[in-house]
This record gives structure tokens, sequence and C-alpha cells, in this order.
């Protein structure tokens, strides 16, 4: 009788002693999905808006046309996060619940002047998620906001799920707060940062388009890449399950699906110091389409296209690692490796990393495996296509 | 003679050393921010270096039998001078039950109930475990088994799910750090939470073992929790790699990263759950033999009957005392083992060489 009183007590105490100063209502709640934080006019000050999803009982029968936008933006100017998140509080009829943010994003000009005052806020708040994913966006972050999305709730809830899916493919395109974080604090590395464009064409229902990778010297944006040096640092950063490239030559059209990709560095030193580094990039690919070739028999096709892609693979790659030499931002995390498995090197190469890197001559071999040719075994060219 | 009546396995007394230490294990912050990334060395280092302790304290429990820690000091220093150094041990206990007392609350407080009143908090662990104490040893203990494999699949599953965002890499470089940084962070792990195990030399004389098991329960407990304490390190460093040293609760981040498809995510609440049921255990081991301290030290015949008065003391202090989780870390670094390891490995090896100087063992031994 008595170990049930005390059990019963304790029960009734958990229930009224502790669920009242926690208790959080849905209805009470904002849920955030997206911040958004850019330069306002204002010297010092910054434009935070936070992307919400609105919540209601749910109702039976067909959809009402207030569920058809969903998506609440409140905005704010202040001097810090935080304080944004005060007034927006102060100012709002329900509470800011940052559990559930997907992303946070930034505008190109915050990303140009200092990313990492504006991450201290998501690193300390116990509110804040680590693992919300990043992102800058050419002009203005809030453009992302008002981006009219169709097939989910909103444009943060679109994008997450597009950084997510494309991820499964390139692993590179996802940084969290923790990786941004991580590679801040990391000797021997420079980080990059997906970058996408909002697409301002009404008709278009693809709103927003990656662009590329924002690149990054400590918490500062100093270049952007796109195109064929997006593609060589996702071939030298390696560890990728799928990518594509079409190479166009003398005798016709390749498109190629890339597999597998492994990147293996190897660092040669002179007098314990890095003259050279040789890249071994292990690709698997697929031809997934083919124009021209007329003139090859199948052998001497797969011949020439293993020489076309090894070709394309060594320019993309030796052209992307030049740029970034120029840059001298070794985002391959040479330095880094140096660090991790020679730290008494790296004590005499750390505060000259960045030049030595810029100097290192390269060289890359890349192992192809062209392993499928789709469902046809000859060329494809019924009308004589040229 | 035995305050405490009843009496556990040998089994029982191996497990409660596993639970003790994995309890510490997940709150790995003491040594973080000192050895960073190379902290899963230090744990292996440390280890090392406090296995010699163990078969120490065995030895120690081995030749006083049915004589707990402060009955051995009483027998060996008399009367006066014994209970002065009691008093140390109890000061000693008081504190560790407080540092728990305030990392649980700081857990709940930052994972759970951010505006629930800390005082609340307290009281409910206080509550919670002044009942388990004053239910006794046996069913203070009877579930730790329980509590191990509950912790132990914890922690398997959390490092199979966190597989895809391991990197080995971050474990490395190794000895890139100045000598007297593995020599700190050793210290530290050899008063928390290796050296915390001296408590259960209040609980020994309740344990059916033989000398042989002595040392085998207490040598295998020390090392499987050893073990589980390398291995969260080792997950949260290869997971969370340079930011390791910056969070007060690394573990709990990693947690947080678990993501497998859209399904199973934000299951940072195994952590805290399972955090939780360890730290309440080790916070009533600590505080039945701060009890049991009180009641040596004072000649009383039963410990029940001032469990909750304790219990008060020790809430009223951990509410006055609590220090913010900064503080409670610069303490655990700085302060703390330097007295504690005192009184974890030096006094007891001094006790040992005195008793095997001048022969001095428990009455029953000495029939032998």
């Amino acid at each position: 009788m008595k170990k049930i009183f005390i059990l019963v007590f304790l029960l009734l105490c958990s229930l009224f002693l502790v669920g009242c100063w926690d208790a959080r209502e849905i209805n009470t709640l904002f849920i955030v999905t997206g911040i958004a934080i850019d330069k306002s006019e204002q010297e010092g000050f910054f434009d935070v808006s936070v992307i919400g999803i609105k919540t209601s009982p749910s109702r039976g029968g067909s959809q009402s046309s207030d569920d058809k936008d969903k998506k609440i933006v409140l905005k704010t100017t202040t001097r810090s996060i935080r304080d944004a998140f005060f007034h927006l509080n102060l100012n709002y009829d329900r509470t800011l619940y940052l559990q559930h943010n997907q992303i946070v994003i930034f505008g190109e000009d915050v990303a140009k002047d200092d990313l990492h005052r504006h991450l201290e806020f998501f690193v300390r708040s116990e509110n804040s998620r680590m693992e919300t994913l990043m992102l800058i966006v050419e002009g203005r972050a809030d453009e992302v906001f008002k981006m009219d999305v169709k097939q989910e709730q909103n444009s943060t809830i679109y994008l997450f799920t597009h950084i997510q899916t494309i991820s499964r493919r390139v692993k590179h395109y996802k940084i969290s707060v923790l990786n941004f974080i991580a590679n801040l604090l990391t000797e021997g590395f420079h980080s990059v940062i997906p970058i996408f464009a909002v697409n301002k064409n009404d008709d278009d229902d693809m709103p927003i388009n990656m662009t590329g990778f924002a690149v990054f010297r400590n918490n500062k944006m100093i270049a952007k890449i796109t195109d064929l040096e997006a593609l060589g640092f996702v071939l030298l950063k390696g560890d990728v399950k799928n990518t594509n490239r079409t190479i166009i030559s003398y005798d016709g059209m390749v498109s190629f699906d890339f597999d597998d990709i492994k990147t293996k560095k190897e660092i040669i030193y002179k007098d314990n110091y890095p003259i050279k580094i040789k890249i071994t990039i292990e690709i698997t690919a697929r031809v997934e389409e083919l124009l021209g070739f007329e003139k090859y028999s199948i052998q001497d096709l797969n011949r020439e296209l293993h020489n076309i892609v090894q070709q394309e693979i060594i320019n993309v790659a030796t052209q992307t690692f030049k740029y970034f030499q120029e840059l001298k931002v070794d985002v391959f995390g040479i330095g880094l490796s140096i660090y991790q498995h020679h730290p008494k090197k790296w004590n005499n190469l750390r505060n000259d990393w960045d030049n030595i890197f810029a100097s290192l001559e390269v060289e890359i071999n890349p192992k192809v495996v062209i392993k499928d040719y789709g469902q046809i075994v000859s060329i494809y060219n019924p009308g004589g296509v040229k | 003679m035995t305050i405490a009546e009843t009496k556990i396995s040998g089994r029982q007394f191996m497990y409660s050393i596993i639970c003790f230490i994995q309890a510490s294990a997940i709150l790995n912050a003491f040594i973080s921010n000192i050895t960073y990334q190379e902290s899963w060395l230090v744990v292996i280092f440390a280890f090392i270096i406090f296995i010699p302790s163990v078969f120490m304290y065995g030895a120690l429990i081995n030749r006083f039998k049915d004589k707990n820690l402060i009955q051995i000091v009483i027998q060996i220093f008399g009367p006066i001078l014994g209970r002065i150094i009691s008093v140390i041990y109890l000061i000693f206990f008081l504190s560790i039950t407080m540092f728990n007392i305030t990392d649980l609350t700081d857990i709940t407080k930052t994972s759970m109930l951010p505006t629930t009143p800390y005082i609340i908090l307290v009281m409910m662990c206080i509550l919670i475990t002044a009942w388990a104490v004053r239910s006794g040893l046996r069913v203070l203990t009877i579930y730790s088994k329980m509590y191990v494999f509950l912790a132990s699949f914890i922690i398997i599953l959390s490092i199979i799910f966190l597989f895809n965002v391991i990197e080995i890499g971050n474990l490395f470089p190794i000895f890139s750090l100045p000598l007297k940084k593995y020599v700190q962070g050793i210290h530290i792990l050899n008063a928390i939470p290796f050296g915390e195990l001296v408590v259960f030399l209040l609980i020994a004389p309740n344990v059916q073992m033989n000398k042989k098991q002595t040392y085998k329960y207490f040598f295998l407990g020390a090392s499987i929790g050893a073990f589980s304490f390398f291995l969260t390190v080792l997950r949260d460093i290869s997971v969370l790699g340079e930011t390791f040293g910056m969070f007060v609760f690394p573990s709990l981040v990693a947690f947080r990263l678990i993501r497998i498809t859209e399904a199973i995510t934000r299951i940072e609440i195994l952590f805290i759950v399972i955090l939780i049921i360890l730290l309440i255990f080790k916070i009533s081991i600590l505080y039945y033999v701060t009890v049991i301290t009180v009641s040596q030290i004072f000649n009383l015949k039963k410990y029940k009957n001032i469990v909750l008065s304790v219990g008060f003391f020790l809430m009223t202090a951990a509410i006055v005392l609590s220090a913010n989780s900064i503080q409670h870390t610069l303490a655990a670094q700085n302060g703390a083992p330097f007295i504690w390891v005192t009184l974890q490995i030096i006094f007891p090896f001094i006790l040992l060489l005195i008793s095997l100087i001048f022969n001095i063992k428990s009455p029953k031994e000495e029939s032998k």
C-alpha cells in the first residue's frame, strides 16, 4: 500500500510539477522550416527572414482553399540572429520553434562578409540542430521564400528535399552547420557550400537551380565554381556515387554516367617538403547516350571512348586543381592529409600552406572502366544522323 | 559488521561497476577540449594506468572481507583520526553525488525540459533515488544487468546508424599534442570516471564473492565499462571531428545526426533516456554510499532513517552550489582531479600498504 502511494505520488509529481513549464501546444508554435539571412541596407544590420508552415487542426473532407497557401514568412532587421528571434517572438502571436528547421540560407553578400558570426547562434543555441543544412543563394537569400513551389508546402521543404535527393548521388552537395564548422576548425582544409540561383521566370516550375559551389577561405566566400570546375571538384574529392558528363569529340557526342568515383591522393616529398601530388581517380563509367562514331567497330569504339573519357577527366581535373591553386584554397584536404598522417612535417608547413599548395605539381591518373553500354550493342544510327 | 544486511551477487557487483562507468562515459566532455581528437588514445592509456588500482581495490576488499572503506579507515587509524579521514571521504562522496545530480539536471534541461525549474528536477531525482536507496542494495543493483545491455545496445546501434557520417580520418593525427596534455587527460580520466570506482569499496562487504572472484568481477566490470567509454569517445570523435571539443554533450550532438531515411530521425531521445537511467543508477549508488558513510561515522545501526535527511542536504547543496556547465567542466578538469585522486587512489594505496606492513586484517581474515 505504501509503495503504491509513493508510486502514485511520484506519478502525480511528474504530471503536475514538470509538464506545466515545458508544455508546448502546436497551436502556440510557429514551426520554422527555413531561415534566410541577408545584408541590410543599414550598416551593421541584417535582414533575417523565417519561413514556417501553417499548422491547423486536421479536418476531414476535401482540402480547403486556406490549405493551399500554407507558408508564412516573417522578417525583421537586427544586428544579430538572437535579436531577430527575440524581436519576432515579441511581435508575433506564436513562439518560433527551431527544432524542425531544415535549412539556413545565406545571401551572397553575407557569405562574402563573414559567415561565422551568424553561425555562432546556431552552434550555441539549444533549440537549434547542428544537422541543419546550409546553402548560399546568388543575390538575396529571402528571394527563396518568394518562390512558388507546387510540389511541396514551401520553398525550404522543396530545397531540403532537393538537396537530400542530389546528395544521395554526390554527398558533397550536402553541407550541414556541423560540417561547415568542423571544416572551419580543421587544419589544412577549406570548405565549399552549394550555391543556388532563384529562377525568376514565372513560367518555369523549377523555381531554383543549383549553379555550383561557393568557395570559402576560412569564414569568407571568395569565389564561385560552376559547371566544369564543379564537376572537377566532385571528381577530385571522390567518394561520389554518381554524376555525369557529356563529351563532344570530332567523331560524335557521348554522355557518360560516372559511378562509384574513388580518389586516392599521394603526396611526393622532397626534403620533407611536398612538391607534387598524384591523384588517382577511379571511375566506373556507363554510356548513356551516343551519337556519331559510325566509323568505329565495336572493339575500336570501346578503345576510343576509353581514351576520350580518360582525357576528359585529366583535362577537367587538372584545370579545376589549377583554378583552386590560383585561389590558394586547399578544398581537397591535402594539407589535412599531411596534418593527420605526418603532424611533425605539418608543423613546418602550417603557416605557409596556402602558398605551398599553390606551387604543388599535379598529376592526374584516371582509371576508367567502361562497364555498360546500355541495352544495345551496336551504334544506333537508323537515319544516318550526322 | 555491515550496516546494510542485504547481499548481492558478484555478477550484480560487476554490472553495477559497468553501469557506473557507462554513466560517466556518455558525458565525455571532461577531456574533449583538452585532448581533442586524441581523446580515444587517452582513454586507452588512462585505463592501462588504472589497472593496478583495480587490483589494489581487490586486494583491499579481500584483506578486509567484511569491512567497508570507512570501517577499514577507522580500524587502521583509530576512532578519532579514522573519523576525521572519514569526514573527508564523506565530503568527497557528497561532492561527486552533487556533480552527478547537476549533470542529470543539466542534460534534462538541455534536451527535454528547458523551462522546468532546476529545483523540481533535483527534487524528482532525489525522491526517486531516495526511494531506491531505502529499498537497499539488492533492489538498487537488481536491474544493473538490464541497464548495461540496454546502454551497450544503444551504443552499438548508434555506431551502426552513424556509419555513413563516420570519418576515420578524424581520429588522426596521434601523438601531436604536448606531453602535458596527455598527462592531464590521463589524470582526469583516472579521477573521473575510473577513480570513482573507489565507492565500490563501501559496497564490497555486501557482495557474495570469493577472493578470486573479487579480482575477476572488479577487473571485468572496469574493463567492460572502459571499453564502452572507449567506443563512445571513438564514435563521437569520428563523427564530430574537430567540433568534438566544442560541445557540453558531444554524444547528444552525435545522436542528433542519425538519419536513416525520413523515418528514423531524431532518435536522440534514446540517448537521453539511457543517460537518465544510467545517471539515476549512478546517483543512487553514490547516494547509498554517502548514507552508509554518515551512518558509519556516527555509528548508526540503521542507515534507512537518515536517507531522506541526507537527500534533503544533497538537494539543497545541489541547488545552492550548482555551477553552470562551463564551471562544472572546468572544476572537473582543473581542481577536482587533484584532490579526488588522493582519495581515490593514493589513500587506498596507503591503507593497503599499512595493512600489509603491520599485518592488519579484518578479524574474519585473521581467524583463517
